[in-house]
C-alpha cells in the first residue's frame, strides 16, 4: 500500500461565522504531485493555512504522515513539515545563498559558521540538480526563478515532506517553468509529496499525478492522470467567450509606438498598437519585459529608442508625465498597488477625473453623474464608503473603472490574470473588452499566456528581450 | 573573466555588503585626514593622534551598539541615557565605597536590564523603536539622577584609580587603554555578527522579518540580543566616562545617541535594515572624531562642527538611497544577462 504524507477527512473550517473549507476530502501520497485547480479562490488560503499548521477545525480529521495531527476536539497548533512557495519568496534577500538554505534552517545547529565547508556542501547540492547559481551571492541578486529554486532546495533541506506551490505560472516564464517541473520530478522520487496549485488545467496536467478541483472551499472533483481531458473538466469550466465585433481597428485611429528601443535588457524592440487593440507581448525566458514595467514606473530609462503617441514622441520620466500623456500602467495584482482602502469607492473611481478634467475641483454634478452612470456598471458598490472587506472582483472592477472612466489612450496591463480564479477571470476578461470598446489601446505584458489570447488581437513573442515573432489573430485561432 | 583575475578572498571581502561604502568613506576619511594635516601640521602630531583615537574609542563602542540594532531594521534612542546611567551608577557605588570592579559589574547588569526592557517592548510588546527607547531613554536618565538624589557625585576617589587607568588613563603597547576596549569589544560583535548564527539571525530579521519567522529564527530573542548588545556597549562608555572625570555626572552621555546613529549611518549600516559591517562603523566614528578634532584645530566654532556633522549625516544617507538604487540596476543586468 502506498504511503500517506497527507489525509484529510471531511474537513470544516469556519472563521467568523463563514465556511472557508466545506467537508474537504482529499489525500496526498509519498512521492505524489496532487494538483489542486481552485474554480475560486474561496477556501484555498485557508488549506494552505491549515495543512503548514494545525490550526483549529470545525468538523473532521487530518493525518500528516499517517499520523493524527488535527481533529475537531482539539488541535494543537503546531506546524506540520510543510513549505509553501509562491511569489512573495521567504528567502532573507540581505544574506547569501549559503545562509538562506543552510544558517536559515531549523535543521542547522552549529553557532559558528564556516563559510567554505556550507559553500563546499551547497555547490555540491546544485552541482547534482544540474544547477548554476553562485552560492554566494545574495539572494537579491538572483532572478524570481532563481529565488524559487532556493526556496525548494531550502524546503527539502529543511525536512519539508510536503511542499505548496502557488501559481507558478504567474511569475515564472514558460521556459522556467519547463525548467522548474524537471527538479520537482527530481525530488518526487526522492519521496518528496507536492501539492501543485495552479489556475490552469493545462498546465496542471502536464505534470500533476492526481488533480482535483476546489470550489467554494469544497473539493467537488478528483480526477486521475489516465481521466485527464479537457472533456472532463468541461461541466466545470467557463469558456471565456472573446467578442471578436469590437471597434473596427484603423490606421487612422491613432497609434501608440516603440521604436527601436534599448534598455539593459531589451536588445532593440519596435511594435505598434491601434486604438481599440490588443497586444499581448509574451516574454518566453522573464528577460526583458521587466525593464517595460519599470520604464512605465519611472524606475528606469531607456538606453536609446523612442516612445511615439499619435506620432509625437513622449518622454516617460515618471508615472505623472505618462498620465498626461494619456498612457496608464496598471501593474500586476493591482488591487493593492492602485486603490485607496480608505477612501470611498467613488473617490476611488474618479481619483483620476482631475487629471482628464484638468481642474482642481470638481463640480458635485459631475460626480453624481458619474455615480449614476457606472451604477449601472458596478451596482451599489459606487456607493461603499471605504473598500474594506469588498470581495476581489469588485476591487478589480475598480480598477478597471477608474481607468476606462479616465480614458487613456493607451493601458499597459501587467499580467492582469496574475492569482485570479476562474470566475474573476471571466470578468478581466470582460472588462479589458470595456477598455478597447471605449477606444483604449491595451498593451498586455506576460510571462505566460494564461488567458489573454482571449482577448488579444495580436500575439507578440519576446526572447532574450527581442521580439522574435509576431500572431495575428487568424493565427491564434488555429 | 574579470572577476577570475581578482584572488577570491579578496573578491570575497568586496563583496560583503556595504563593502562599498565602507570603501567610500575610508576615502573620504583619507581625504579629511590630509586636508586637515596641510590646515594644521599639528593635527599629525604623535600627541595629537593619540587623543584623536581616544576620543573616537566612546563613539566606535556606541556605533557599535547602534549598529546592531540598526541591522535589526530598529533604533536605539536609549544610548545616551543608558551612558550617563552607567556613569552615575558606577560612580556612586565606587563613592559609597564599593570595590570597583563589584561596581563595574552592578553597572553591566543594570545596562543590560535596560537592554532587555527594550527588547522585550520591542520584539512582545510591539512598540514601535522609536517611542519604546524614548520611554527607557528618559527612564535610564531618571535613573541617572535618582541614583545620588539629583545631585553629581563627589569623587571616586584614590581607590579607584586601578579602574580609571584600566579604563581611560592607563597605556598598553603604547596606546591608551580606551583604544585597546573598544577594539577588544569590536572584535568580538564583528564576529559575533559575520560568523555565527545570531548574527546571521540579525541580518536576516532587518532584512525580512516575515522570512526569518518562517525560517526558525527568534524574533524576540534576535531583537533583544542586539539590544543587550547596545547595552554593553554604551555600559561601558559609561564607564569611560566616569573614568575621565572620576566622578559620576548625570548629564553624561546627552546626544550620544544621535551621535552612535552618525557612526553607523556614516559607516554604511544601512537605516532600513538587513545591511552594513561593523567595520563601516569604525570609519564612521573616524569621520565624526577626525572632523571634530579637525575643525576645532581650524577653530571652527562648535556650532560649525555641528552643522558639518549634520550635513555629512544627511550625504550618507543619501549615498546609501544611491547605492541602493545603482545596485538594483546592475542587478537587473547581471541576472538577466
Amino acid at each position: 500500500m502506498r504511503e500517506e504524507i497527507l489525509r484529510i477527512e471531511n474537513v470544516t473550517r469556519k472563521i467568523e461565522g463563514i465556511t472557508y473549507l466545506d467537508n474537504i476530502n482529499f489525500h496526498v501520497f509519498k512521492g505524489e504531485i496532487m494538483g489542486l485547480i481552485p474554480l475560486n479562490n474561496h477556501g484555498k488560503r485557508q488549506l494552505i493555512e491549515l495543512i503548514s499548521q494545525n490550526l483549529s477545525i470545525n468538523f473532521g480529521r487530518i493525518y500528516f504522515n499517517e499520523e493524527l495531527v488535527n481533529y475537531y476536539e482539539h488541535s494543537n497548533m503546531t506546524n506540520n513539515k510543510v513549505y509553501s512557495i509562491d511569489k512573495e519568496t521567504k528567502l532573507v534577500e540581505d544574506l547569501k545563498v549559503t545562509d538562506n538554505i543552510n544558517v536559515l534552517n531549523h535543521t542547522f545547529h552549529d553557532y559558528i559558521i564556516r563559510e567554505k565547508k556550507l559553500k563546499t556542501k551547497t555547490d555540491e547540492l546544485l552541482k547534482q540538480l544540474e544547477i548554476k547559481i553562485e552560492t554566494y551571492e545574495y539572494v537579491s541578486e538572483l532572478s524570481l526563478f532563481q529565488k524559487t529554486v532556493i526556496e525548494l532546495i531550502k524546503a527539502v533541506i529543511s525536512g519539508a515532506q510536503l511542499i505548496i506551490f502557488n501559481e507558478l505560472s504567474s511569475f515564472l516564464s514558460i521556459e522556467e517553468l519547463s525548467n522548474f517541473q524537471k527538479l520537482i520530478l527530481y525530488y518526487t522520487k526522492r519521496g518528496i509529496s507536492f501539492l501543485y496549485m495552479a489556475n490552469h488545467h493545462e498546465e496542471a496536467f502536464k505534470i500533476c499525478d492526481r488533480v482535483c478541483l476546489l470550489e467554494n472551499g469544497g473539493i467537488i472533483k478528483v480526477i486521475d492522470k489516465k481521466d485527464f481531458s479537457d472533456e472532463i473538466l468541461k461541466p466545470y469550466i467557463i469558456s471565456f467567450d472573446n467578442s471578436t465585433e469590437l471597434n473596427e481597428l484603423s490606421e487612422n485611429s491613432g497609434i501608440f509606438e516603440f521604436r527601436n528601443f534599448i534598455t539593459e535588457n531589451l536588445k532593440g524592440i519596435s511594435f505598434s498598437v491601434k486604438r481599440s487593440e490588443c497586444i499581448t507581448i509574451l516574454d518566453i525566458n522573464n528577460k526583458g519585459i521587466q525593464d517595460i514595467v519599470e520604464i512605465f514606473s519611472g524606475l528606469n530609462q531607456p538606453i536609446s529608442g523612442d516612445i511615439l503617441l499619435d506620432h509625437h514622441t513622449i518622454d516617460p520620466i515618471n508615472a505623472n508625465n505618462l498620465l498626461i500623456n494619456k498612457v496608464v500602467f496598471i501593474p500586476e495584482n493591482p488591487v493593492n498597488k492602485t486603490l485607496f482602502y480608505d477612501m470611498s469607492y467613488l473617490e476611488n473611481l474618479t481619483f483620476l477625473i482631475d487629471r482628464k478634467l484638468n481642474k482642481s475641483i470638481i463640480n458635485r454634478k459631475i460626480l453624481r453623474n458619474i455615480k449614476e452612470e457606472y451604477r449601472s456598471f458596478v451596482g451599489d458598490n459606487v456607493d461603499v464608503r471605504n473598500l474594506r472587506g469588498m470581495d476581489a472582483t469588485s476591487l478589480y472592477e475598480l480598477v478597471y473603472f477608474k481607468i476606462h472612466i479616465f480614458s487613456p489612450k493607451v493601458v499597459f496591463i501587467m499580467q492582469p490574470f496574475s492569482d485570479a480564479d476562474m470566475y474573476l477571470r471571466g470578468r478581466i476578461i470582460e472588462l479589458i473588452n470595456k477598455l478597447k470598446k471605449k477606444g483604449i489601446a491595451v498593451i498586455i505584458l506576460a510571462v505566460n499566456i494564461s488567458d489573454t489570447l482571449t482577448v488579444s488581437d495580436r500575439l507578440l513573442v519576446m526572447e532574450n528581450g527581442k521580439l522574435l515573432r509576431n500572431y495575428d489573430k487568424k493565427d491564434l485561432a488555429l | 573573466m574579470e572577476n577570475k583575475k581578482i584572488p577570491s578572498k579578496l573578491r570575497r571581502l568586496f563583496s560583503k555588503r556595504g563593502m562599498g561604502q565602507v570603501v567610500t568613506v575610508t576615502i573620504g576619511l583619507l581625504v579629511l585626514i590630509i586636508v586637515f594635516g596641510i590646515l594644521n601640521p599639528n593635527f599629525f602630531s604623535n600627541r595629537n593622534i593619540s587623543n584623536l583615537l581616544r576620543q573616537i574609542a566612546p563613539i566606535i563602542l556606541i556605533g557599535i551598539g547602534q549598529s546592531y540594532v540598526l541591522i535589526t531594521g530598529n533604533i536605539d534612542l536609549s544610548i545616551g541615557s543608558v551612558v550617563g546611567m552607567s556613569c552615575m551608577i558606577s560612580a556612586t557605588l565606587m563613592t559609597k565605597g564599593m570595590n570597583p570592579w563589584l561596581a563595574v559589574g552592578v553597572t553591566y547588569i543594570s545596562a543590560l536590564a535596560i537592554g532587555l526592557l527594550n527588547g522585550q517592548l520591542i520584539s512582545k510588546a510591539k512598540l514601535p523603536a522609536f517611542i519604546a527607547t524614548l520611554g527607557t531613554m528618559t527612564i535610564a536618565r531618571g535613573i541617572a539622577q535618582i541614583v545620588n538624589n539629583n545631585y553629581n557625585t563627589d569623587s571616586i576617589g584614590p581607590g579607584a584609580e586601578g579602574f580609571r587607568n584600566f579604563f581611560y588613563y592607563g597605556k598598553t603597547f603604547g596606546l591608551y587603554n580606551t583604544i585597546w576596549i573598544a577594539l577588544a569589544l569590536w572584535m568580538v560583535f564583528n564576529f559575533l555578527l559575520s560568523r555565527t548564527r545570531t548574527g546571521r539571525h540579525i541580518y536576516a530579521v532587518g532584512s525580512n522579518i516575515h522570512a526569518a519567522h518562517l525560517s526558525g529564527v527568534s524574533i524576540s530573542s534576535t531583537i533583544t540580543k542586539a539590544y543587550l548588545v547596545s547595552s554593553v556597549c554604551s555600559a561601558t562608555v559609561g564607564l569611560v566616562m566616569t573614568a575621565i572625570s572620576g566622578m559620576g555626572t548625570m548629564d553624561a552621555g546627552t546626544t550620544y545617541e544621535l551621535y552612535a546613529v552618525a557612526a553607523s549611518v556614516i559607516g554604511g549600516v544601512s537605516t532600513l535594515g538587513g545591511q552594513g559591517i561593523l567595520l563601516g562603523t569604525i570609519i564612521g566614528a573616524s569621520i565624526w572624531g577626525v572632523l571634530q578634532n579637525g575643525l576645532q584645530f581650524a577653530g571652527a566654532p562648535v556650532a560649525i562642527r555641528n552643522i558639518v556633522i549634520g550635513i555629512i549625516v544627511i550625504i550618507s544617507v543619501l549615498l546609501d538611497i544611491v547605492v541602493r538604487a545603482n545596485k538594483n540596476k546592475a542587478k537587473k543586468v547581471k541576472v538577466k544577462a
